[in-house]
């Protein structure tokens, strides 16, 4: 287990660990910070310096994948506080509000940066359950422990969002 | 006999892998025979494949992470002292202190309310200076000084690269090394300073005049607090 190995201070079980997870929070934090990947790095690097301080007190009560993606969300959570009452850098709340500016009438699959915008745009409980499946990779039942909601909200809502994308980018193309 | 369609529930359940192996088999033969299904299907796979992006690699997090947390973790008020000792020690020796704008580390440069801290780490290759003459490491370290000095006015804590050398395995053991390791390629830390200041865009303003950036160094900016 690489996890008790880490636990028992294996610096080799530890950076397995930190690279297999590290991908997928970094594309979660960096989605959640309206598309800042330094800022994303940082969070990714604070989650995984708090896992490496909790390893060996570590039950393993949730996944460990669960375990990083909830201290990502709450520290993304912080950042964006900070930001607000800082009130520096671009508002996340803005990039979240308008998006990138889009050119209509491009294919969906063809363009992730028109799906983002439309992502940006959805409701927080959708958008969640969308960077948690696609961003972090989790599985439903990872989703239902994370966002604290029962497994068919989870497939209810993604498919909403889903949906809703669809509907939102088929609308962009009739204009 | 009517045929079921499957709701839109199952055709996404189905992109996310989360049916059973008799589940996907009853509902990819149903979708090959339906093309209204066939046609939802499209446009919910569509929207998937756009939303599943390339992995982005990132390199050596894992012994980052581990040097930042066993330097969080040697950062212990009695590690301190020892660690204020040595950066008073480096900067007597670079001969930077009594500038008017530097002080030595100390246990109270976190405090609660103040503007973040930073970490600006300068990673330079070590025998670019074991190559030079005297005379080419005096302007170097001049031209280093000037730009030192032009961050007047802040409080700012300096230390040099014995501290993660022979004096760093003072915070604890595998740290020195750690610190080594963690620098890419043929760079290696050098020094660092600690400076305050409103955001990270402004620390990022004074190091791009930094004068190692001219000489293939690399300079790293990291929030240490709040």
């Amino acid at each position: 287990m690489l996890v008790r190995r880490a636990a028992r201070g294996d610096d080799r079980a530890f950076d397995i660990l930190a690279e297999r997870h590290a991908p997928a929070l970094l594309r979660l934090a960096t989605h959640r910070l309206g598309g800042d990947r330094v800022v994303g790095e940082e969070v990714v690097q604070d989650a995984l310096v708090r896992l490496h301080r909790a390893l060996p007190r570590f039950r393993g009560m949730s996944s460990l994948r669960t375990w990083l993606v909830r201290i990502t969300l709450n520290l993304c959570a912080d950042e964006a506080r900070r930001r607000r009452r800082a009130a520096r850098h671009v508002a996340i709340e803005e990039a979240d509000r308008h998006g990138p500016v889009l050119e209509p009438g491009e294919s969906v699959a063809d363009d992730v940066a028109r799906v983002r915008a439309v992502i940006a745009r959805l409701p927080d409980g959708l958008k969640t359950v969308i960077e948690l499946r696609y961003d972090a990779g989790l599985s439903y039942l990872e989703i239902s422990e994370v966002v604290g909601c029962p497994l068919g909200t989870v497939g209810t809502r993604l498919t909403t969002a889903l949906r809703e994308i669809r509907r939102e980018i088929a609308l962009e193309n009739s204009k | 006999m009517t045929p079921v369609h499957p709701p839109d529930e199952r055709l996404v359940a189905f992109l996310a892998g989360e049916l059973t192996d008799s589940e996907r088999s009853d509902l990819e033969t149903h979708v090959a025979e339906c093309p209204a299904c066939a046609a939802r299907y499209g446009e919910f796979e569509a929207v998937d494949r756009a939303l599943t992006g390339p992995s982005v690699p990132l390199a050596a997090v894992g012994r980052r992470v581990r040097f930042r947390a066993r330097v969080a973790a040697a950062r212990s008020p009695r590690r301190l002292v020892v660690a204020a000792c040595v950066l008073v020690a480096v900067g007597v020796a670079i001969g930077w202190i009594g500038s008017g704008t530097v002080r030595p580390a100390n246990a109270a440069i976190v405090r609660q309310g103040d503007s973040p801290l930073y970490m600006v780490i300068f990673n330079e290759d070590p025998r670019s200076w074991a190559d030079t003459s005297a005379a080419a490491r005096g302007e170097r370290s001049a031209a280093f000084g000037q730009w030192f000095r032009s961050v007047g006015g802040r409080e700012v804590n300096l230390g040099g690269a014995q501290l993660v050398r022979g004096e760093g395995r003072r915070y604890g053991p595998g740290v020195a090394e750690a610190a080594m390791r963690a620098m890419p390629g043929s760079l290696e830390m050098t020094g660092f300073i600690v400076i305050r200041a409103a955001s990270h865009d402004e620390v990022a303003r004074l190091v791009r005049r930094n004068p190692i950036l001219g000489r293939g160094g690399q300079v790293i900016v990291r929030r240490l607090y709040p």
